[in-house]
């Protein structure tokens, strides 16, 4: 087996239970009470635990398992969650993060300052400081002081099988050193006959002795993931407990144990039986976890990749058999090539929906940062998401949690005001920022709403001309005014934070989302509030397209960008420049033959496409218009990287290709190509 | 080893007839297979006798005869619609489909300023597959005409000129000599990865 991609797993697996756990967290923030999250808690804790020691991460699992035992006696009741907790468990968080990172992305040895990191927010969360080797403390987990050292005797009989099983009970009892102290270890291997060797059996069992400050099923928990076949037995040592009398400790752990601890010899399945509230459902709990994954399979992204190009070009060739069908007057074939189309489109909407990605895990992430940030400033925010269901591509999914980040900092940081402010404006101390996703007609819509004091307009407009992207006696409408924050060099903090106020961070969210051919819009009212309103695509592989030609080639022209299409005589649009008169306002058009170095003549009629140029109109001369057509994107390769205008071709139905215009950069290479 | 790369050559040919049996393309596929069984025989012949040969598929540009190694050449297919990009070099004469994967088509006779490739009957468009900056590129060439694979010994490959050829020798790994023609032998991983090209980023 390849372990990489076992690590891949463990890997992506372990991103997920982290993400769970913040969840869980922050949501625990709010209602200290929900046992729901607190056991997804311990459960994600716990899974990440024992699969890394799987891999023998051993930093990770030490930490870990401190976690663990303190969300354990949570479950208990044993102690209590307040906000400071909710704090180091973040943090705590965090930490396994920085581990898993180093040792399992990286394959490094984690460095001692993070260990020492780690003992210290094990110590901030448990209340304690724990020295390294000892195990967590607190009630039922049984006593643990530094003095309290115990002896065990611990026999383990292995299955034959582990081996197969992909365990190496080697490391389990690595794993036991870093815990206290082995004593002793013996290996018997008497059920070793070496007439009958098969090497892929484990013959030999063990007699550890074993000393340190946990408890019988603290130790039981080391073994756990070996337990379920292999007899293990674990016992105190009491010769050596009378010795060193200590009679706190052992008593609770008697009188909590029951009558789980005073058998002498108890399997592990045995003790969890006897136990009633206790942790050890683990066991089950594991399959629980697994069982929401179980509807889901985990595929790599190029595969559905290859799969959506596959299709694409079954859709291109099924056109083209009903086209010939047509050309060549076969109406049993174009009858049944149509009903093939069909399927074929079906197929499509099948496998683009493949793609589909709930937006939820995105908006969930931010939940953190708007709690850390608002902590930070001093501000009071809540967060509110709606529509986490919403499904976008996932390539949409993965460039747009930048630009929507960047407009969260930007509303933590400019638009909610501190709780004094909002207080002296009469409003509610608490701010409320709102992300929230929703389908409008074929595109997808998300939104950023904050209530907080709204763009301020003169502010925008001074900074505007004191950076000279405007000249001071411009005349500008308030709408142009607010779309100013979205030019480059443009910030209005009046101080530079850690959060924003760099001046990159809004030109940067307009291109993003441009490039995922998507487009923002702002409403702001003063003192009530600023809303940024994303507008994308569903997905990034299909576009409506408006189909034109010129001359003889074809052109697409992306269908949201255009706004009208007017029939023109050449004659009538050449008149002092290229500009018309369209229903009272001037504008100015591109002749595509001409920009496209077309030498022979146009035909006698031509066409006007009225485009959206930013925030104003152009007009493109085509040849003729050939209607609207749903058009699957072929990328043209690095050849034609840098050619402006052109973003990518596209498949007719008749087999030829047609190149598709990047509407705003063709503009931009016209006017810098203008000569006058 | 000569004898089963020409075999592979026919069979490549073969599976492409499959392939374009419904298609335009067809006629030319089958030309293509012609040449491989032509050269067949022509191979079983001479690759026991010669070693170190190299096979190189010979074509006309602007009445000059060119050669490609054919471990270059992934197929011939016949001269169909261009669709011409426009603000490109003039040695881009544009991109066509094939079978679904859009492909740049070079007229080389505009980068070697020996005029230009005006489409007609016999007028094909080699398609390459280069490694280009450590990508597969699958580049088309338009020429007027495929002539057939040859081989040629080491022997028979001899330094470009320095002075006298139509084509920069930059641009040449040699120049072959085939009866009473001179073959110019492009070097065509050379010339996709110029600057000027435009292939790298």
């Amino acid at each position: 087996m390849n372990l990489d991609a076992v690590k891949e797993i463990f890997l992506a697996e372990s991103e997920e239970l982290l993400l769970t756990m913040e969840d869980s967290l922050l949501r625990l923030e709010k209602e200290p009470e929900s046992a729901d999250d607190i056991n997804s808690l311990f459960r994600a804790v716990h899974t990440i635990k024992g699969s890394s020691g799987m891999f023998g991460f051993e930093q990770t699992v030490a930490f870990t398992h401190h976690v663990e035992n303190w969300l354990d006696d949570l479950r208990s009741g044993e102690v209590q969650l307040g906000t400071g907790k909710i704090s180091s468990l973040l943090k705590s968080k965090d930490h396994i993060v920085e581990l898993i990172d180093i040792e399992a992305r990286k394959a490094q040895t984690v460095s001692g300052d993070l260990i020492d990191k780690g003992q210290e927010l094990v110590a901030e969360l448990t209340g304690e400081n724990l020295g390294s080797g000892a195990a967590s403390s607190g009630g039922e987990n049984i006593v643990s002081s530094k003095s309290n050292i115990k002896k065990f005797i611990i026999e383990i009989s292995l299955t034959p099988k582990i081996l197969q099983h992909g365990l190496d009970p080697l490391s389990f009892i690595k794993y036991l050193g870093g815990q206290g102290e082995i004593v002793l270890v013996r290996v018997n291997h008497d059920s070793l006959d070496i007439a009958q060797y098969d090497p892929e059996l484990c013959y030999i069992s063990f007699y550890i002795e074993f000393m340190g400050v946990l408890s019988e099923l603290q130790i039981a928990d080391v073994f756990e993931f070996m337990a379920s076949e292999s007899q293990i037995s674990i016992k105190e040592d009491t010769t050596y407990q009378a010795s060193q009398p200590n009679l706190g400790g052992t008593a609770v752990s008697d009188v909590s144990k029951g009558e789980a601890a005073k058998k002498v010899e108890t399997t592990v399945n045995e003790t969890r039986a006897g136990e009633v509230s206790k942790p050890l459902e683990k066991a089950d709990l594991a399959p629980v976890a697994q069982e929401a994954h179980k509807k889901f399979i985990r595929i790599e992204a190029f595969k559905l990749d290859k799969l959506i190009n596959l299709v694409g070009e079954l859709v291109i060739s099924g056109a083209t058999i009903s086209q010939q069908a047509e050309h060549h007057k076969l109406p049993d074939i174009a009858e049944s090539s149509g009903s093939m189309i069909r399927l074929i489109e079906d197929l499509r909407d099948n496998v683009m929906s493949v793609r589909m990605v709930q937006i939820g895990d995105t908006f969930r992430r931010f939940e953190r940062m708007v709690r850390d940030i608002s902590q930070d400033l001093g501000k009071k925010v809540r967060m509110q998401v709606k529509g986490v269901d919403t499904e976008l591509d996932k390539n949409i999914i993965e460039n747009i949690s930048d630009p929507l980040l960047h407009l969260i900092r930007n509303s933590l940081d400019h638009g909610i005001e501190t709780p004094d402010e909002r207080k002296a404006a009469g409003k509610n101390e608490e701010a409320t920022i709102r992300l929230s996703a929703y389908h409008d007609t074929g595109s997808i819509v998300l939104e950023v709403i904050d209530d907080g004091r709204g763009l301020n307009k003169d502010k925008i407009l001074k900074k505007a001309i004191d950076s000279g992207l405007v000249s001071a006696n411009t005349q500008l409408t308030d709408e142009a005014i607010y779309y100013l924050i979205f030019e480059p060099g443009l910030s209005t903090a009046q101080s530079v934070t850690n959060i924003s106020g760099r001046g990159v961070g809004m030109d940067v969210v307009r291109r993003n989302i441009e490039n995922l051919r998507g487009r923002i819009d702002l409403e702001t009212t003063p003192g009530v509030g600023t809303t940024f309103r994303i507008r994308l695509p569903l997905t990034l592989a299909i576009i409506d397209g408006f189909l034109v030609s010129v001359r003889d080639n074809f052109f697409v022209i992306p269908l949201d960008m255009v706004i009208e299409c007017v029939e023109h005589n050449v004659a009538h649009l050449s008149t002092g420049g290229d500009f018309i008169n369209l229903r009272g306002d001037i504008l100015s058009f591109l002749r595509l033959d001409k920009f496209f170095n077309e030498k022979s003549e146009p035909p006698e009629k031509q066409s006007l496409i009225v485009v959206k140029n930013g925030r104003s109109k152009a007009g493109l001369v085509v040849d003729t218009l050939e209607g609207e057509s749903q058009t699957v994107i072929k990328p043209l390769g690095r050849l034609f990287d840098h050619l402006n205008g052109i973003s990518g071709s596209t498949i007719m139905g008749s087999g030829e290709v047609a190149l598709i215009l990047d509407v705003p950069k063709l503009i931009d290479a016209a006017v810098a190509s203008a000569t006058y | 080893m000569q004898l089963t790369n020409m075999e592979q050559e026919s069979q490549k040919a073969n599976t492409e007839i499959d392939f374009l049996k419904s298609n335009p393309q067809f006629e030319m596929a089958e030309k293509s297979q012609e040449l491989s069984e032509s050269n067949d025989q022509e191979g079983q012949a001479s690759s026991n006798a010669i070693e170190n040969a190299k096979q190189f598929l010979t074509f006309f540009m602007r009445g000059q005869v060119f050669g490609a190694s054919i471990l270059d050449v992934r197929e011939i297919i016949e001269f169909g619609k261009i669709t011409k990009v426009p603000r490109t070099p003039a040695y881009i004469a544009g991109v066509i489909n094939l079978r679904g994967s859009v492909v740049p088509v070079f007229d080389l006779a505009e980068l070697f300023h020996i005029g230009h490739i005006e489409p007609t009957a016999k007028t094909c468009i080699i398609v390459l597959d280069l490694v280009i900056d450590s990508e597969i590129e699958v580049i088309g060439v338009l020429v007027d005409t495929v002539d057939e694979v040859i081989d040629l010994p080491e022997s028979g490959i001899e330094l470009p000129p320095e002075l006298g050829a139509k084509v920069n020798p930059e641009y040449l790994i040699g120049v072959g000599k085939s009866l009473d023609n001179f073959i110019l032998l492009l070097d065509l991983q050379k010339i996709f990865s110029l600057d000027t090209i435009g292939f790298k980023s």
